[in-house]
């Protein structure tokens, strides 16, 4: 009887130790699975660094001024080149009665229509 | 011959009658020797036993209990690894960043000839010399590190080498993809990855621990229009130095903060000190008659009445036997517009010394011209006076701005405060203001719009007129101190510092502009003139006339001269 029990506590403890075994196992590969996911997204967050560099260096405004001046003669605003909303809607409109070169305008609508 | 035996053996273990023991049973020496054994074989025994123990403990203590090491040491790394936060504009528009680089390490055990490997490498950007090389690799035994911080292109070109013993280090490096761009205020990190300078420096700390991005009240448009301003006014004018800043006046936010001579962030190590000093906190000067209206909010804090004040330029006023002069007559007596818009001296002058010595000190101090400018740099720099008695000449002579040098940071914080409101408020580089206190009224709300109002008539009628955009209602005021020349003790008569300050619009100031040119020379553009009038307001138009619609500053239309049909025509046209 004794040795009967002894057989099945051996067993159990076998059993429990080879399950602890595996789940130790499943823990590590998760584990480096995660490492693995983070390393992946610390490479994509490096790439989007990269990325947003680029367009910083892209986009900086020196860079931008000089291709617009360049490239479409733009300069920047004066303030006397600056006119308000109902001053635009009656320069079209006069504009639309007495078109100077062209149909462009003549089917503006009134403003508030 | 021998019969075959079938009968099957019996073994000896199984017959009746027989004992093994005695069968076997040594005797004489043989037993002694048996005896002797028996007790080194359980010696064996035992040893082996404990160590197949420890063995499978181990082996227990490996798969059941011990943690993942290795991914701790990983973690370890990461955090070590883990990038500076970086650095954007009020709009998110990143300002300093973070780039992949790499360190070149030779193992000197896999060189035979260092002097031919030294050539090879020395030729590559990035690299030193060869001399260097050789002298850095000959002095070694284990691995040299030959260049830091080598892009991606220069780390190819040494990899193509195909040289045995070079080997890279990976880690991440700061990169500024404005190159220049607020170079003075962004500052730079060491070579560990350490901020050294500027807002890099003084936010350390908060952008080593977070991740998030660090934001600061700097807007990218606004800084590059100041700076683009300031090449302009130094190419025109030749200055020996400049500074410019913009505020947000009931904030203290710096939209945009400029010092010329300027530098490249990303090759900070190959310029001098002298250009990579932010003079806008660094360098005290004595401002000229940019302090006027400073005095003046100083005269009605005291009690006098705007409309009261009548002070007479047409005496001489001569102080411990030096004569204060005006340098553009006016009318006399003056009132307190009066002295602003035609820069007087000598008006200044009286209403300083009406106030008293004691009362302007208290003013200043109560302004913050009497400590470094507040705002979050660190190289913020102290007031400068050549002698801290409070004279009876001191007294007149800060009235219009000489006598006490302040950077151009402490200004723009005071006058700030004089017209919002009268309301101190610090200067910030952060955005939302967090080190904002509850601000103080330092003055009231009617000598601000007193003040504010005398300033635009300088813009209008005074010495301020080519600072005027129309719509944008400015008021500022003019500044042409003349240098103080150590050879000589005297004030130099062609060696000037010129500024000009603007607050628009004029009814409820929003921003703040503030230019400084350091000796600048006179030219045909201003027929000869090195004074305020001629270089700094200009600058100061250009510059509110560009940022006014990226700000979207009140803009009043009606302000602008109607336009000539044909202009019209053409506009509309195009």
């Amino acid at each position: 009887m004794i040795r009967a029990l002894n057989l099945m506590a051996l067993m159990i403890a076998f059993v429990l130790a080879g399950a602890l075994y595996v789940a130790k196992n499943d823990v590590k590969h998760t584990q480096a699975r995660l490492v693995n996911l983070q390393t992946q997204i610390s490479e994509a967050r490096e790439a989007v660094q990269l990325l947003e560099n680029e367009e910083a260096f892209l986009e900086a405004p020196g860079r931008l001024a000089n291709l617009a001046e360049t490239h479409l003669s733009v300069a920047p605003m004066t303030a006397t080149a600056r006119s308000s909303v109902q001053e635009v809607l009656a320069q079209l409109r006069s504009e639309r009665h007495t078109p100077p070169g062209g149909a462009a305008f003549a089917s503006l609508p009134e403003a508030g229509q | 011959m021998i019969g075959k035996n079938t009968d099957r053996l019996t073994p000896l273990a199984d017959m009746e009658g027989i004992e093994l023991s005695r069968l076997f049973t040594p005797k004489g020496d043989g037993a002694a020797a048996v005896r002797n054994t028996r007790p080194r074989i359980a010696a064996l025994s035992m040893a082996l036993g404990a160590a197949a123990f420890v063995l499978a403990a181990r082996a227990a203590d490996l798969a059941i209990f011990s943690s993942d090491q290795s991914g701790a040491i990983r973690q370890q790394a990461a955090v070590i690894e883990q990038p500076r936060a970086r650095i954007v504009d009020r709009n998110g528009v990143l300002l300093a960043g973070n780039i992949e680089t790499w360190d070149v390490y030779v193992r000197r055990v896999d060189i035979d000839d260092v002097d031919r490997l030294a050539k090879r490498l020395s030729v590559l950007d990035g690299v030193p010399g060869a001399a260097v090389l050789a002298h850095r690799l000959a002095g070694t035994r284990g691995r040299a590190r030959i260049a830091r911080q080598v892009t991606p292109k220069q780390r190819q070109a040494i990899f193509n080498l195909a040289e045995p013993g070079v080997e890279f280090e990976r880690k991440l490096s700061r990169y500024y993809p404005n190159s220049s761009l607020a170079a003075h205020l962004l500052g730079w990190v060491d070579a560990d990855g350490f901020g050294a300078e500027g807002a890099e420096k003084v936010f350390d700390a908060r952008l080593r621990e977070s991740p998030q991005p660090l934001q600061l009240a700097l807007d990218v448009r606004v800084q590059f229009t100041l700076e683009d301003e300031l090449q302009k006014a130094v190419v025109l004018h030749k200055p020996l130095a400049a500074t410019g800043i913009i505020t947000r006046i009931d904030t203290g936010e710096v939209l945009a903060m400029a010092s010329w001579p300027n530098f490249d962030l990303n090759h900070f190590n190959t310029t001098t000190p002298d250009h990579r000093r932010n003079r806008a906190v660094t360098d005290p000067y004595e401002l000229g008659s940019v302090f006027k209206p400073l005095t003046l909010a100083m005269a009605l804090k005291s009690g006098m009445q705007m409309d009261r004040i009548e002070v007479d330029v047409k005496q001489k006023l001569v102080i411990a036997g030096r004569e204060i002069h005006d340098f553009h007559p006016g009318p006399s007596p003056m009132n307190g517009t009066d002295i602003l818009v035609h820069s007087s001296n000598k008006g200044a002058a009286r209403l300083a010394l009406e106030v008293g010595g004691t009362r302007q000190r208290e003013f200043l101090d109560q302004f913050g011209l009497l400590d470094p400018a507040p705002i979050e740099l660190r190289e913020s720099a102290a007031p400068y006076m050549a002698s801290p008695e409070w004279s009876k000449i001191k007294t007149a002579t800060i009235g219009f701005g000489h006598g006490l040098s302040v950077t151009s940071a402490s200004f723009v914080a005071a006058l700030g405060g004089v017209v919002n409101d009268g309301y101190k408020v610090p200067l910030t580089l952060l955005l939302p203001n967090l080190a904002a206190a509850e601000p103080s009224q330092v003055v009231s709300s009617q000598t601000s719009a007193h003040v504010r109002k005398a300033m635009r008539k300088v813009v209008t009628d005074g010495s301020g007129r080519r600072a005027d955009v129309p719509g944008y209602h400015v008021a500022g005021k003019t500044g042409s101190a003349e240098k103080w020349d150590p050879k000589t003790s005297q004030y130099s008569r062609d060696r000037n510092v010129s500024s000009f300050v603007a607050v628009f619009p004029w009814e409820a100031p929003q921003y703040l502009v503030f230019v400084l040119l350091d000796e600048p020379q006179g030219g045909r553009s201003t027929f000869g003139w090195e004074t305020a009038g001629w270089n700094a307001a200009p600058a100061v138009r250009a510059i509110i006339e560009r940022i006014g619609p990226l700000l979207d500053a009140p803009f009043d239309f009606e302000a602008l001269a109607p336009k000539p049909a044909h202009v019209a025509q053409v506009e509309t046209a195009q």
